[in-house]
């Protein structure tokens, strides 16, 4: 098997791993967690952690579709 | 019967037995006339008309039981007395000599007295009633 | 404001709008796509974001505070997934020229028509809320703008239905204007595109005014809310009203609706112009989201705080107007305006791509229209019918708006068409990855989820709008409680979304399943199901199993084509179609599979994939075998080939083995037979001389008297006879020898003239014996063979003393020639006897044999010297034959290999 197939393969891993992982992130109980009436900052801690686990998965989507550097 | 009178024909293809037979035959007194294939004794039979034939079995183009056949047909021949002496010598080969029209049949190698002794018999006995 | 002020400036904007299709269009024909851009298809994908996002997610917000975000979160939870899913979906798409949702589902299961229908019609009547509410927005954002009451004018100055005319037109010019096999509207995603970044910045001005220009900032904002309990109830779920089964539905609606919805398919497959932009897209898209909604809830607590008693939905501008923000308002509601306007044009096309190929065509080919609309420009006609489908459903959605849709909130409705879209999803992911899934399980799952969806959503609304009776909604259907819509099987979770969701996904699912597993599929379905599953295998276009065997003329391919594709285009595709596959179409009568699934491709393309099989089965002898057959037939192809191999085999074996046995019994018989003969020859043999030694011994015994000549010659015939005997006793013994001696035998170069003539000269005195007249000739040159000369001479003694003795008997004549033949010597013996029959010729070599006494006379030999003759020849390498015919003598011929003078 070539390189590239195998890496292909590790994309897609961390591709589904990444949407089990925002599924469970998004869901209770793990949203419950933060469901109560606290601030962080002067912002509800709910809100801070909905889109504080947003831009993380967004980030890691982007590094996991971020093209391969070359390398010599 | 006279020895003198009864004519012996001799039919083999081996020359040398031819010798022997005629040898021992003219020696006992009878005429004998030769032939060493079918054809020609057939010839010889028409015109001598021989009493005894004395009749090899293997010869080429015309056996010796084809011949007897042949002298069987003839009803001129019906007082011929057919004597076998083949090397074949089975009780098939016997019974095939007897169902072709032989009378007597005798074996190769012969012994000389026997062979004299049966055509001796055939005259004196009468077999040609 | 004045009216003309807003209706001047939404018209320039649409005008911008045309401009940048326009400008797109003409950049897409030069081939310098704006839109092959993985950015713009990212930004196109913005079209998710209707008015619903725009004004509805603040009024969401403001009821149930994060409740607005399901809807969003979804997306981003499943986009990771684009990259697997969506990327598999659009490569199918391409290689099948999928050109809806609806198209997609009926291709998957056998270009079924009857799910392409069904699809479309679930789609039209799922979306068509959904548009309304579009409409609704951009009414409410005019009223606000003017001050005026819209709906309490008559129809015709609403200017509502003006906005959905000159939607119609943009539709129908950028939508319709050509047929595009690929369905490829350049000029419309630049638009949207453009739409979304449009939005993105006025919702966003709009928040950062209300963030930082009525408030310094989040945390004041959000410290300004805490003093007030109905507002801080907000900042967690429970007490804002959505629980967490509401959330999960929610989410999971969202998740189907960002692939499904049939925008969503439209801009994200069918205007996909890279499989490669999901990658990006799948990041950047969320990205979009997470921008877009940051400024929600703070507009929503503002708008709480500042206009508690204005509709929550109405924030967006309302916030920028009470505080004499005009332009900020115009600029608000224009962002408005492009969120409705993007949704409401995809939204159309795509429906009207799919009413088209999927609904009307599939019926007017159905009821044999086909005859006269052969007839006409099919291609102006299918685009004819997609401006209808435009109109048809813009006028629809503006009839459920006037007439129900006004009284419910934007995000409720949205919610409907969320529900409704999501029952493709059985069918969509299990046919993508399942292959056992049937048409019949899609039919089931997505027939009994769309009626569940029907009875628990739309049509209470409309009973509640008092166009129907409501006695269902009350106490259920045929007065049965547990047919209650908002309680259905007596479930009441609440919310009715999360119910019908619930209710209606569970039971598609299911039956899509247990329909599946419990059906077949047809040979088209299998194959069809085949591509989709495993599309990685299928990826140059038009590499499909040739499941039916079709039959069309070459002329009615390329009326078809004219008629359907436009004449230009199809002698286009014809001329390509014949340069890549070397053919010239001018000299065939008959089509073969490859140009009808061409033109049936291509089709598709425009048609849809139900439609073009059904125009293709109007002019193609279709032929299908039924997989189940095809398999039998190959099954029984195989076996067959397999067993008539296996018979012939076999029967050749046993012809074989009968052969060798029937050779090998011969053999024996014949072997038995020459046994039999030899003893009864060498018997004879042995009794002849031995028949004469004896007589003439007993005679020289007997008979003293006899004279001397007579004794010597009788002496003399003893002593022949006995070497006859001696000699048949050495020739037995020479073919014992012979077989031991195979190899061992000397071997040298040796004049063969010589030993012939020694040969010849030994049996001189025989000839002379026997009156045969003798003939010898030798070559010129000298012969050399190699061997043993005393065998050869062996050979040629036996071969001549055989041709004296069967010498014709009167005048026999013998023959002894040596001659070079190539390179070999040759060694000729005749005589002119009487000939070997044919039928003897092949045995007289063997062992044993001796010519039959009629024919060759009573054998003169021992039977055993052809034999050894053969058995010398072929020890020398040579070879020997008899040519003979009865009657005509015989002539044996001895070949020798010469031996090479060494260099």
């Amino acid at each position: 098997m070539n390189r590239t197939v195998l890496m292909s393969n590790d994309k897609q891993y961390k591709l589904v791993t990444l949407f089990l992982i925002s599924l469970l992130l998004f869901n209770f109980p793990f949203i419950g967690l933060f469901n109560k009436s606290a601030f962080l900052v002067g912002i509800p801690v709910l809100y801070l952690y909905v889109f504080f686990c947003w831009l993380i998965i967004i980030f890691l989507t982007f590094w996991v579709q971020k093209k391969p550097r070359m390398k010599r | 019967m006279d020895k003198h009178e009864t004519t012996v024909l001799l039919v083999d293809d081996e020359p040398n037995i031819l010798i022997a037979l005629e040898f021992l035959i003219q020696k006992e007194g009878y005429r004998v006339l030769k032939a060493q294939q079918g054809a020609e004794a057939l010839q010889l039979m028409q015109l001598h008309q021989p009493e005894i034939v004395v009749l090899d079995v293997m010869m080429p183009e015309m056996d010796g039981f084809e011949v007897a056949r042949k002298i069987r047909s003839n009803e001129a021949f019906d007082k011929t007395r057919i004597i076998f002496l083949s090397a074949k010598g089975t009780q098939k080969d016997r019974l095939n000599g007897y169902a072709n029209g032989g009378e007597i049949y005798l074996t190769k190698p012969f012994d000389n007295q026997e062979v004299l002794n049966t055509i001796n018999e055939v005259v004196e006995f009468g077999l040609f009633e | 404001m004045k009216p003309g002020i807003v209706i001047f400036i939404s018209f320039t904007y649409v005008a911008l709008l045309f401009l940048i299709a326009y400008y797109a269009e003409k950049r897409a024909k030069s081939n310098k796509s704006l839109v092959n851009n993985s950015f713009i298809y990212a930004l196109s994908m913005g079209v998710y974001c209707t008015a619903w996002t725009y004004y509805g997610s603040v009024g969401r917000a403001a009821t149930t505070g994060l409740g607005f975000l399901p809807v969003y979160i979804g997306p981003a939870i499943i986009a990771p997934l684009w990259w697997l899913v969506m990327r598999k979906i659009i490569y199918i798409s391409k290689n099948q020229r999928i050109t809806s949702i609806a198209d997609f589902i009926s291709s998957r299961f056998g270009k079924s028509t009857w799910l392409g229908v069904i699809a479309t019609l679930v789609a039209v009547l799922g979306i068509i809320p959904y548009i309304s509410i579009q409409l609704k927005a951009i009414t409410t954002s005019f009223e606000l703008l003017t001050g005026r009451d819209d709906l309490s004018v008559p129809f015709y100055m609403d200017s509502a239905l003006y906005i959905a005319i000159a939607l119609a037109i943009f539709s129908i010019f950028f939508g319709t204007r050509n047929l595009d096999p690929n369905e490829r509207h350049e000029g419309l995603v630049a638009a949207v595109a453009f739409e979304s970044l449009f939005k993105l910045a006025a919702f966003v001005i709009v928040g950062i005014f209300v963030t930082f220009g009525l408030f310094s900032g989040f945390g004041d904002l959000f410290q300004k809310a805490q003093e007030h309990p109905e507002i801080t109830r907000l900042f967690t779920l429970e007490t804002s009203g959505i629980t967490s089964w509401d959330w999960f539905w929610l989410s999971l609606l969202s998740m189907s609706a960002i692939m499904l919805l049939p925008r969503q398919f439209h801009v994200g497959v069918v205007e996909n112009t890279n499989p490669d932009h999901v990658g990006t897209a799948s990041w950047l898209f969320p990205l979009y989201l997470v921008v877009i909604n940051i400024f929600v809830i703070p507009i929503a607590i503002a708008g709480l705080l500042y206009l508690p008693n204005m509709e929550s939905d109405h924030y967006v501008l309302s916030l920028p107007l009470y505080n004499h923000q005009n332009g900020l308002a115009l600029f608000a509601a224009l962002g408005g305006f492009s969120a409705a306007t993007s949704m409401v044009i995809i939204s159309v096309l795509a429906l009207s791509i799919m009413i088209g190929n999927n609904l009307v065509l599939p019926i007017l080919l159905r009821s044999n229209v086909l005859e006269d609309t052969v007839r006409y420009n099919m291609s102006g006609r299918l685009l004819g019918i997609r401006r209808v489908s435009i109109v048809v459903v813009l006028l629809l959605a503006y009839a459920y708006f006037r007439g129900v849709g006004n009284q419910y909130s934007l995000v409720s409705v949205g919610l409907i068409s969320f529900t409704a879209i999501a029952q493709f999803a059985p069918a969509v992911f299990g046919g993508l990855y399942w292959k056992r899934a049937t048409k019949k399980g899609a039919l089931a799952g997505l027939l009994v989820g769309f009626g569940i969806w029907a009875y628990t959503l739309p049509l209470p609304t409309l009973a509640e709008a008092g166009l129907i009776s409501d006695t269902f909604t009350k106490s259920g259907l045929f007065h049965l409680e547990l047919l209650k819509p908002d309680a259905l099987f007596g479930l009441n979770t609440g919310s009715p979304i999360t119910q019908a969701a619930f209710w209606s996904l569970l039971l598609n699912t299911m039956l899509f399943v247990v329909v599946s597993l419990n059906t077949s599929q047809s040979p088209l379905e299998a194959s069809q199901a085949d591509i989709f599953v495993n599309i990685y295998k299928y990826r140059t276009p038009g590499a499909e199993y040739e499941v039916v065997r079709r039959q069309a003329k070459v002329k009615d391919i390329i009326m078809l084509m004219n008629r359907f594709l436009g004449q230009q285009r199809a002698h286009l595709l014809l001329r390509y179609f014949e340069q890549s596959k070397h053919f010239d179409l001018s000299k065939q009568q008959i089509a073969n599979a490859d140009l009808i699934n061409y033109a049936e491709t291509h089709l598709a393309g425009s048609i849809g994939a139900a439609s073009a099989k059904l125009i293709i089965s109007s002019i193609a002898k279709d032929d299908p075998i039924s997989l189940e057959e095809m398999f039998k037939i190959l099954e029984q192809t195989k076996e067959m080939v397999e067993y008539s191999q296996a018979l012939e085999i076999k029967s050749d074996e046993l012809e074989k083995t009968t052969q060798q046995l029937q050779k090998a019994n011969e053999q024996l018989k014949e072997l038995d037979r020459l046994k039999a003969d030899f003893i009864t020859t060498v018997t004879h043999e042995l009794r002849t001389p031995i028949t004469s030694i004896k007589a003439f011994a007993a005679i020289l015994q007997q008979n003293e008297g006899i004279s001397e000549t007579q004794k010597k010659e009788f002496l003399q015939i003893v002593v022949h006879e006995s070497e006859r005997i001696t000699r048949l006793i050495n020739q037995v013994l020479d073919l014992e020898k012979l077989g031991a001696q195979a190899s061992k035998g000397i071997r040298y170069p040796f004049d063969l003239n010589e030993v012939c003539k020694n040969a010849f000269q030994g049996l001189k005195q025989l000839m002379e014996d026997r009156g045969v007249t003798a003939q010898l000739n030798l070559p010129d040159n000298i012969l050399q063979v190699e061997g043993n000369p005393d065998q050869i001479t062996q050979v040629i003694v036996n071969l001549l003393s055989n041709a004296i003795k069967f010498s014709d008997e009167k005048a026999g004549a013998v023959h002894l020639c040596l001659s070079k033949e190539g390179k070999n010597a040759q060694i000729e013996v005749s005589d002119n006897g009487k000939g070997i029959p044919e039928k003897d010729q092949q045995f007289i070599f063997e062992k044993f044999t001796q010519l039959s006494d009629k024919i060759m006379g009573k054998p003169k030999g021992s039977g055993l010297g052809l034999f050894i003759s053969k058995a010398i020849v072929e020890q020398h390498h040579g070879h020997i034959q008899v040519i003979s015919k009865a009657g005509e003598g015989a002539t044996f011929l001895v070949t020798l290999p010469l031996e090479s003078p060494q260099e």
